[in-house]
């Protein structure tokens, strides 16, 4: 009788904890191509926070007409978590934080990095299975995501508990203040940007989307880090819209490489690439391939090997003032290794004639919240390490120079 | 008529593809690097097995392989090996020397023995035309005789001729030779490995020969001087 009594208590038990489980069944987070690319003094990135239940719309033009709104262009990433079957008093809550890596929200030239752009991230939020004929989105309301710190914790709604569906998170940019007496300043917080046209700003953001217990247990999470970029042209030309945003951030080890180190994997770089559009497709669009040589032209036949050569080389070159090194990219998976020979043969229409480059991933993403649509990008996402390879023991000392040229192509 | 339209099929085919290709963007990481400089200089001195020895220390002051050597502007054959020095370097630097005349450790006396020095130094570096050549040369300290605290000045040899002086004084910059001899782009890179050698001048010679059995002014017992050698990157 004693063996029978424990045998009920632990099915209980289990019961009890297969109902209590999370009911989070997905947290996903993707970059959107509006992070390519951003026009950083259009006014259409509105500087926008509505707070609980105002519901912004969202207008398939081009161009922000008023209040409330939001173009499709002003999404950066999306974030979607799947839920079901949640008990009442079950409450589970949502944050999502965003950081830059510049720090501050700002956009950093990255050809001079005085010159900088400030933005905002917002992010709206809706449950598109929980509509009403003034909310036919199911929105939830804005919400603004400070630099560096989490979005307070919200608990998901009442009703989603007893329901089943998606909560889908828009992240968007914003740009606050604007350059508007045309005096090349700009001013936000009380700081002074000087506004210079650049095609080149950028920064990588990386959000984090949390699932908490009511006593801050983590359930879930997920985290994607993308570039952003943007440019800025004042005299009316627009800079090139392009479908990708490709971050090189060297480090500060990349200015004092220790050419005693031989052998050693040294990082120098990090490498962010994302290419694509919303295309309702499983397939995304193009063919980007990156490879990385010693020559500013991709199509240069005569590349010859990485080399740091002394300052005070000038023109003779010997074993005793100028070393030769490796590139070696890495995802964490995949090692490309690159000797600065690599160029695209003239004529080839295609990347396979090029041996090394870089194995951008093709990812697809099913947006259920709207109509279960796929969209699909490229990215890529590495650090650049250099090896030095073997040189006398006695190198002319003092300062050395090299260069490496990331070339990113389409198909 | 077949064959005419592949043909045609295949050169449109090829026209589309020599555009299939776009450059979207280049980004350029400048890298900056160091290499450490190395700069070590060493000095070992021989000791001589007996005052019949033709190398090391101590010496006969009145030995002929001590005595001034007259083929001035081709130091050191002839002249006694005291010592040997050694350079690791591969950056520039300047050399200096500096020797206190000879004096009799207990007996003071007005005359001082001034000698000269000569450094031996041979390399090999890599000419403009790529080929490995060897430098013979020296550096020869000479004292000012007039004065008290050592300094002099040092002269270049390079291959059996005389170069420059550095600069008039005690102190040679090995970069003032790299035009001509230190191709290395400015700097001197490799070891120095080669003998110190040991000779009067040709007034203490001179001196030395007229006064040999003059006991009161070259008494028996131990001449001693100081030289110093110190090495500076520049």
């Amino acid at each position: 009788m004693k063996r029978f009594c424990t045998i009920i208590y632990i099915s209980l038990i289990t019961i009890y904890m297969l109902f209590a489980a999370p009911a989070v069944n997905n947290v996903s987070v993707w970059p959107l191509n509006g992070a390519t690319s951003i026009d950083l003094l259009s006014k259409d990135y509105p500087d926008r926070n509505t707070g609980d239940g105002v519901y912004p719309s969202w207008i398939s033009g081009t161009t922000i007409t008023g209040d409330n709104q939001f173009l499709d262009k002003n999404i950066i990433g999306l974030a979607q978590i799947g839920f079901s079957g949640m008990e009442l008093n079950n409450r589970l809550y949502w944050s999502i934080d965003v950081v830059s890596s510049n720090g501050d929200f700002e956009l950093v030239s990255q050809s001079e990095s005085a010159y900088k752009r400030p933005f905002k991230i917002f992010t709206v939020v809706s449950w598109p299975q929980y509509t009403t004929g003034s909310n036919p989105d199911g929105r939830i309301g804005t919400y603004e995501i400070t630099s560096g710190a989490s979005t307070d914790r919200k608990a998901f709604p009442y009703q989603a508990r007893q329901n089943s569906g998606y909560l889908v998170f828009d992240i968007l940019i914003a740009l606050p203040s604007n350059d508007d007496d045309g005096d090349g300043v700009l001013t936000y917080n009380g700081r002074n940007y000087y506004v210079a046209d650049k095609e080149d700003y950028a920064t990588m953001v990386t959000a984090t989307v949390s699932i908490t217990k009511e006593d801050g247990t983590l359930v879930d999470k997920a985290i994607i880090s993308f570039p952003v970029t943007g440019y800025i042209s004042r005299n009316g030309g627009s800079a090139t819209s392009n479908l990708f945003s490709l971050l090189v951030t060297p480090t500060p080890n990349s200015k004092n490489i220790q050419l005693e180190k031989t052998g050693t994997s040294q990082q120098i770089a990090t490498i962010d690439f994302l290419y694509g559009t919303v295309n309702n497709s499983a397939t995304p669009i193009g063919n980007p391939a990156i490879f990385l040589s010693s020559s500013i032209d991709p199509y240069n036949s005569e590349a010859e090997r990485f080399t740091f050569i002394h300052d005070n080389a000038n023109s003779f070159i010997t074993s005793r003032n100028s070393i030769t090194y490796r590139i070696v990219v890495s995802d964490g998976i995949t090692r490309t290794e690159f000797d600065g020979t690599d160029y695209i043969p003239a004529g080839s229409s295609n990347f396979n004639l090029l041996q090394n480059k870089l194995g951008i991933q093709s990812n697809t993403a099913y947006y259920t919240a709207r109509g279960n649509n796929p969209y699909s990008w490229w990215d890529y996402n590495g650090v650049i390490n250099l090896i030095l390879d073997s040189h006398p023991d006695l190198m002319n000392a003092g300062r050395y120079e090299s260069s490496v040229y990331v070339h990113v192509l389409s198909e | 008529m077949k064959k005419i339209l592949a043909l045609f099929l295949f050169i449109i085919l090829t026209a589309m593809s020599l555009h299939a290709i776009k450059t979207e963007t280049t980004k350029q990481i400048v890298l900056q690097g160091g290499y450490s400089e190395v700069l070590d200089v060493n000095v070992s001195t021989i000791t001589s097995q007996g005052l019949s020895d033709l190398i090391g220390m101590p010496f006969n002051i009145l030995d002929e392989y001590c005595q001034y050597n007259v083929a001035a502007d081709n130091p050191s054959y002839g002249e006694r090996v005291i010592a040997k020095w050694s350079i690791l370097s591969n950056t520039n630097f300047s050399l200096s020397i500096e020797a206190t005349p000879l004096k009799h450790v207990t007996q003071p006396q007005e005359k001082l023995l001034y000698y000269r020095l000569a450094h031996e130094f041979r390399f090999s570096y890599i000419n403009t035309a790529g080929i490995t050549t060897d430098v013979r040369g020296f550096y020869v300290f000479e004292p000012d005789e007039t004065a008290l605290d050592g300094s002099g000045r040092t002269r270049a040899y390079i291959n059996g001729s005389y170069l420059a002086d550095a600069n008039g004084n005690q102190k040679v910059e090995f970069t003032e030779l790299t035009a001509d001899y230190w191709a290395l782009q400015g700097t001197f890179i490799g070891a120095v490995d080669d003998n110190i050698y040991f000779g009067f001048t040709e007034n203490t010679s001179n001196y030395l020969k007229s006064n040999e059995w003059n006991d009161e002014d070259l008494p028996d017992g131990i001449y001693e001087g100081t030289v110093t050698i110190s090495i500076e990157a520049i």
